[in-house]
């Protein structure tokens, strides 16, 4: 808990979130999810690389969420970030430094 | 040798005894039918091979010691002649407990012996051992004809999709552009699927206003249902045909819409414009799509298209035309990201660096020069697994001057 609103703190474990890890990932988000978060907080600094598919969980994700919810995302590496850019999703998932900067920014 | 009491036999075995003595073969010709069996009689080893060539049998008794032939030269006869897959069990009947002698009998592949005089259990265990043996090989038979029936039909199933992917290969690659010049522009493409169907697909249709539209499609993930869905796009694009900037924008909420009524999480990341060649100029989208490169002489530099979302996953995503030049000589690179993420074994990633490098030290040779090293460069980080993405990339040169001056 942070102020008054309930942050979800995913962190995911995948070094590589592609075609092979995706669907396990779905699976562990899908309960996680069911009762549409309104603010969440992804950590990515265990992940190392994303490619299309898994990508595209993160966007399914955020799809999920409940209506004015936010997302944002902590320990992006440079790649990450990049295709974070490229596909502009930089500007639906709150991309932050510091995991102290994403609560705030959240809460 | 005792009375004897016969035990219930479930298969008549076929059984052949060699043996010089009659008195011999008749005895054991008695019990042997008397436990369930088929029995036929050859007085010598040249005669047990002749029948032997003639009908079946399951057990052989033999004598060792015959004139002519003996048992141990009858036995290796007999099992060269046969293959692996045949059964027979072999019995011999000698007077001498001679290990030496079983042990030859034993290479030449004799399975038991009667120690003459034998006794009644002796023949018995022998009839039910090659009994069982039989049982246990028929159902191996059986066994193994039911698993090559099996064999085959899973076979001829993979063989049945693999000439579809074949067939669908060719068609997916029937939709790659033409190499060469069309019009003012010269075209080259390099597409290498990561399995047999790629995600990815290229194309160019050159418009009735001059100039030509290009677009280039990496639609999530690999394997059929990707190639299935850019070669729907492909086509879908095409159909749509945009001739403006503006018509390039429309296309793309249509597909946005498109992707997004199927419901399903499928969505592509595309990189289109239009190019036109007297004017010197180009206009570009990109919908999730790395930028291109532009080479001018050896001076590389990548155009600050603005990115837009990928196609397929917001209804309310839009997309900005950008436009920049694109003079004479100069050379269009668009790539997909398969190409820039290719790795080596140590996990070293292709990139943009190393791309825009082998543009510029290709810029005074062909274009055919620049996509050869490229490729040569991708395939030798290739693993034995092929490419782990779909590599595709598109050239389009500008020979306007050259088209004027001819």
């Amino acid at each position: 808990m942070t102020g008054n609103t309930q942050i979800l703190r995913i962190l995911i474990q995948h070094p590589r979130l592609d075609a092979a890890a995706a669907p396990a990932f779905r699976d562990e988000m899908t309960g996680t999810f069911a009762n549409r978060p309104e603010r969440v907080l992804i950590d990515l600094g265990q992940v190392e690389f994303i490619d299309s598919t898994g990508l595209g969980v993160l966007v399914s994700l955020m799809k999920q969420m409940g209506p004015g919810g936010r997302i944002a995302v902590v320990g992006a590496n440079a790649a990450v970030r990049r295709l974070f850019q490229i596909t502009r999703l930089d500007t639906l998932f709150v991309i932050c430094d510091t995991e102290e900067q994403a609560d705030a920014i959240l809460g | 040798m005792q009375t004897f009491q016969s035990s219930p036999v479930r298969y008549h075995l076929e059984v052949l005894v060699v043996d010089d003595d009659d008195l011999m073969s008749d005895v054991l010709t008695v019990h042997l039918e008397a436990l369930g069996c088929n029995v036929a009689c050859a007085a010598s080893a040249e005669e047990a091979l002749a029948l032997l060539a003639r009908k079946p049998v399951d057990l052989l008794v033999t004598d060792w010691q015959m004139p002519g032939m003996d048992g141990i030269e009858l036995v290796r006869h007999v099992r060269a002649g046969r293959s692996e897959d045949s059964y027979l069990h072999v019995v011999m009947m000698t007077a001498r407990n001679d290990e030496v002698v079983i042990r030859r009998a034993m290479e030449a592949g004799v399975d038991d012996f009667f120690f003459k005089p034998f006794e009644q259990v002796q023949l018995e265990l022998a009839v039910q051992s090659a009994q069982r043996n039989r049982l246990l090989h028929r159902r191996l038979q059986r066994r193994n004809s039911l698993l090559e029936v099996a064999h085959r039909r899973t076979r001829e199933a993979l063989d049945r999709v693999r000439a579809d992917l074949d067939a669908a290969t060719a068609l997916h690659a029937r939709l790659l552009p033409a190499e060469g010049l069309v019009g003012a522009l010269n075209f080259r493409h390099l597409y290498r699927p990561a399995a047999m169907l790629g995600g990815d697909s290229i194309g160019v249709s050159p418009l009735r206003e001059g100039g030509a539209l290009f677009f280039l499609i990496d639609v999530r993930g690999h394997g059929v249902p990707a190639a299935l869905d850019s070669f729907h796009l492909h086509h879908r694009i095409k159909q749509l045909r945009p001739k403006s900037p503006d018509d390039l924008v429309l296309s793309l909420e249509s597909i946005n819409r498109e992707i997004l009524d199927r419901g399903d999480d499928s969505y592509a990341t595309i990189a289109c414009g239009i190019v036109r060649p007297e004017r010197e100029e180009c206009w570009m989208v990109c919908a999730g799509h790395p930028r291109p490169l532009i080479a001018v002489g050896n001076e590389v530099l990548t155009p600050e298209v603005e990115y837009g979302m990928a196609v397929g996953w917001f209804d309310n995503a839009s997309w900005k035309p950008t436009r920049f030049a694109f003079p004479p000589g100069a050379r269009l690179v668009l790539y997909s990201d398969g190409v820039t993420e290719c790795s080596n074994s140590a996990g070293e990633q292709f990139g943009v660096e190393r791309l825009v490098r082998t543009l510029a030290s290709n810029a005074g040779k062909r274009i055919r020069d620049f996509v050869g090293a490229l490729e040569l460069g991708l395939l030798a980080r290739r693993s034995s697994a092929g490419f782990e993405d779909d590599i595709s990339l598109l050239v389009i040169e500008n020979k306007i001057l050259e088209i004027q001056s001819a």
